[in-house]
């Protein structure tokens, strides 16, 4: 029998001044060598339940239940103990860090805890090659990536050799690389120390595979719990605890997804996650003919008219911002009124800073640029639009040095709260607000400018999948009004749903480009999770709803 | 300047102690002897760590510095007893122009002397030294150090996102323009205190205040650290000696007025060139022992 680590017991908690409990009898445990997976929708009380799990950051509130970490009551553990045994990392891979350097960062845990000098020598030395830190363990923590600061953040917490890890959201602010890279050694931490961890995670479709534990949280209660394994039944368990399809389905990996949403023949005794059992699901479903009788589809999509003069146009961009590095090299695009263009590509493609040139925040060092029409830039961080003090005053702030005021600006603040659906929240802080209501309002805030082109840098950054759906209605709407979209992303998926024509930019140029449906069923890496999926099985499929609506088609004949 | 130097591998007290010395002596003294040797001095060992460039940058600084003490000085210090000529009735004496040379030939060599110190001791270094010196004050430092940079890149990134929202300075009244200004700032503001709550949580889950701390370095004094400080002092404390006790005394007014040369300050000159040349003579014993052993492993 497994050693339990951490056990909670009916825990509720209130925070002061709220009527209703952020998390309602809650009980759980924590085995040995298990990595649990925690996930719910945004403001379901994810983070309150890890921040109950260490002394020192049990936040201020009213509180009833039991929390024992290895049998002890959290609460009369030592703080020397806590910190030693408990470790945690945030999910700002920015402010986790302290000192100016690398190696000091890996050396400021042990040096609080008073180990000597030699031993800290040793530990770091055996944590920088562990993690694979010591090709950058020189170097200024301003010269690091997003992805290396968050290795960082657990390598110095790993440092301490603690006995439970606890990580919220560690890869929310993280490109795909970087994410699998950060998945991975938890994994072999895992696997390799046997250290316990719980985790609530966003990228499942990256996270569930190495999980040994799920649990789904939804408004303060565990409504499931249990082996990852069992997922499709944690999930069908949890959907008829609450009467309706759960908030955190649509971040489940593709494989589950369509296993939960089609009556197979074959039950699967492990719930399917990797692409690789979804293939193997759909070839025991399908008829092998199936495969080869896919017809094109026509595009329902909004067509741009080439003829048309483009609405932002750059021809031979080049740009650098040192000597003998250009980032943009040579860049050519076309993007026609009305339609969504996605700029896609990997960390360092230039793709932020195309959108700055044509947004003219940076200057360009050659070619030609050309933009009919208003044009705005949202920032990647909605927060650095941010300057007032309550929603309502920063909305008014868009009219700040236009000279002009409408004089209705009430009425339009108003129903801009309503379209970006933050009427409830107009009186609050807009620090307050979750990651994705703080996107909207900074979205709002734009669009009261009455811009008649948007440049959106990475908008899904951070966001859960409730958000991202919300952001993907406002951004259709806005496109039916007639706004042109350019954004640059390296969220696949949410660039297949918004976008009419996306192109790859690599190396400061674009390589590919064409409609959603051409791009992304003409490549076979750089494509949707089900196009993946189905590649050479069923044709022309890059959602979920198209492999689920094949498969209704299929079922009469099979 | 990211090439690895033979002083990076020494203790950081040795190019500490080098450069107190060297600025100390500098400082103290305007002979020309002394000056001009520890101008040349200082430019070729700038020149090593910086490459040409150095030598640009600290001759577009004395030609700068130097206009005011060589033009204008003069012109309002009427004191030496050889007119040269006559402004207003007032004498431009050879004694102001030689102290105003002077004066710009020490500045400069001050300053050479602080960038050199710069590639001697980088952030690590210097904060090893002042942790040492003053405990409590490292942490902060090395924090700082971490903090600065970031808020930098961040007010880039909020005056990038005001641009984007249409609001280009070049449109703007120059009030409107601190206005912005005052709206970045704020915004930076807000999110530094975020960051400084989350930074807070991160040291204190990490154990910070809980016991005693360790101030950990990854230096350590070898005793070859030792006999480097030894040196140091032997060639170092001579020149002071010379220099303090008034052998290269110089005065400029009335009447220049240079002590003769004797054997004491040639022997005290000598040494101030064995002095400055240290971090330049160990990086060429340095290279010439590497040459040694590639070519000893070629043949």
């Amino acid at each position: 029998m497994q050693q339990t680590i951490l056990s909670l017991e009916n825990l509720s908690f209130t925070y002061p001044g709220d009527h209703h409990p952020v998390l309602s009898d809650i009980s759980l445990t924590l085995k040995e060598g298990e990595i649990t997976l925690l996930c719910g929708a945004s403001g379901c009380g994810k983070s309150t339940l890890l921040s109950h799990m260490k002394k020192d950051q049990i936040p201020f509130g009213t509180g009833s239940g039991r929390i024992l970490f290895e049998g002890q009551e959290l609460e009369t553990m030592s703080d020397l103990d806590s910190a030693r045994r408990i470790g945690y990392v945030g999910q700002d891979p920015d402010s986790g860090i302290v000192t100016d350097r690398v190696w000091h960062e890996l050396a400021f845990g042990l040096e609080n805890l008073g180990v000597p000098t030699d031993e800290i020598r040793r530990r770091i030395a055996e944590i920088s090659e562990y993690c694979g830190i010591t090709s950058w363990f020189d170097k200024d923590i301003n010269q690091l990536s997003g992805g290396q600061k968050q290795i960082l953040n657990l390598a110095g917490v790993l440092v301490m050799q603690p006995r439970l890890l606890i990580l919220d959201e560690p890869t929310s602010q993280m490109d795909p690389i970087g994410v699998r890279r950060f998945v991975d050694l938890l994994s072999r931490l895992n696997q390799e120390l046997g250290i316990t961890m719980i985790l609530c995670e966003q990228h499942l479709e990256e996270v569930l595979p190495i999980a040994d534990q799920l649990l789904i949280l939804e408004e303060g209660r565990l409504i499931a719990s249990g082996p990852v394994d069992k997922a499709h039944e944690l999930i069908r368990q949890g959907r008829s605890a609450t009467g309706h399809p759960l908030a955190v389905e649509g971040a489940m990996p593709l494989a589950l997804c369509v296993y939960l949403g089609h009556p197979f023949a074959s039950a699967l005794a492990p719930a399917p996650w990797s692409i690789r059992c979804g293939r193997s699901l759909l070839r025991r479903q399908l008829s092998p003919e199936a495969s080869r009788s896919g017809e094109k589809k026509p595009s329902s999509r909004r067509h741009p008219e080439k003829k048309e003069k483009p609405a932002v146009f750059a021809r031979d961009l080049c740009f650098s911002y040192e000597k003998n590095t250009s980032v943009l090299d040579h860049l050519t695009l076309s993007v026609y009124p009305g339609e969504c263009y996605g700029l896609l590509g990997g960390n360092g493609s230039g793709k932020s800073t195309a959108l700055k040139v044509l947004a003219n925040i940076l200057p360009k060092k050659s070619g030609k640029t050309d933009c009919r029409g208003k044009v705005l830039y949202l920032s990647q961080d909605p927060r650095d639009l941010l300057t007032e003090v309550t929603v309502e005053d920063e909305l008014a702030e868009a009219f700040w040095g236009t000279g002009s005021s409408p004089s209705d600006m009430e009425e339009t603040i108003t129903s801009m709260l309503e379209k970006m659906g933050l009427s409830h929240c107009r009186n609050m802080n807009p620090m307050d607000l979750s990651g994705g209501q703080q996107q909207r309002l900074a979205l709002g805030k734009l669009l009261l400018l009455e811009p008649e082109i948007l440049l959106l840098d990475e908008p899904t950054k951070g966001l859960d999948s409730g958000f991202k759906q919300h952001l993907q209605e406002i951004l259709t709407s806005l496109l039916a009004e007639g706004m042109t979209l350019l954004l640059v992303s390296h969220d696949l998926e949410f660039a297949a749903r918004i976008c009419d024509r996306v192109g790859l930019l690599f190396q400061g140029r674009i390589t590919s480009e064409g409609s959603v449906r051409e791009f992304f069923t003409e490549n076979a890496f750089y494509t949707t999770a089900a196009r993946r999926m189905t590649r050479n099985i069923l044709p022309d499929c890059i959602f979920p709803e198209d492999i689920l609506a094949r498969l209704k088609k299929e079922e009469p004949n099979g | 300047m990211n090439k690895h130097f033979v002083m990076h591998s020494y203790h950081p007290a040795v190019s500490g102690l080098f450069l107190l010395l060297i600025l100390v002596i500098t400082m103290l003294t305007l002979h020309p002897l002394l000056l001009v040797t520890s101008l040349v001095t200082g430019t070729v060992t700038g020149s090593l760590y910086y490459g040409r460039n150095f030598f640009k940058r600290g001759l577009f600084l004395g030609v700068s510095v130097g206009l005011y003490a060589v033009l204008i000085y003069p012109i309002f210090n009427h004191n030496g007893s050889t007119p040269l000529f006559y402004i207003n009735q007032m004498a431009v004496t050879k004694e102001a122009f030689v102290y105003g040379i002077t004066m710009t030939t020490l500045l400069v060599t001050v300053f050479l002397w602080c960038e050199v110190g710069r590639a001697l001791l980088d952030s690590e270094r210097l904060l090893y030294l002042v942790g040492k010196l003053f405990p409590s004050l490292g942490l902060m430092l090395s924090i700082s150090f971490r903090f600065l940079p970031m808020l930098a890149h961040r007010l880039t990134r909020i005056r990038q996102a005001q641009r984007g929202m249409g609001r280009r300075r070049e449109d703007l009244s120059f009030l409107m323009r601190c206005k912005l200004l005052s709206k970045e700032i704020s915004t930076l503001l807000s999110q530094t205190l975020e960051i400084t709550a989350a930074s807070s949580i991160s040291m204190e889950s990490r154990g910070y205040g809980v016991t005693k701390r360790t101030a950990y370095t990854r230096f350590t004094f070898r005793k070859s650290d030792g006999l480097r400080c030894l040196i140091l002092v032997l060639l170092g404390s001579p020149v002071l000696y010379l220099v303090l006790s008034g052998s290269f005394q110089v005065n400029f007014f009335p009447d220049l007025n240079l002590s003769d040369l004797n054997p004491q300050m040639i022997l005290g000159w000598l040494l101030m060139c064995l002095l400055a040349l240290y971090p330049a003579l160990a990086e060429w014993i340095h290279h010439m022992k590497d040459k040694h052993a590639t070519n000893h492993s070629i043949s």
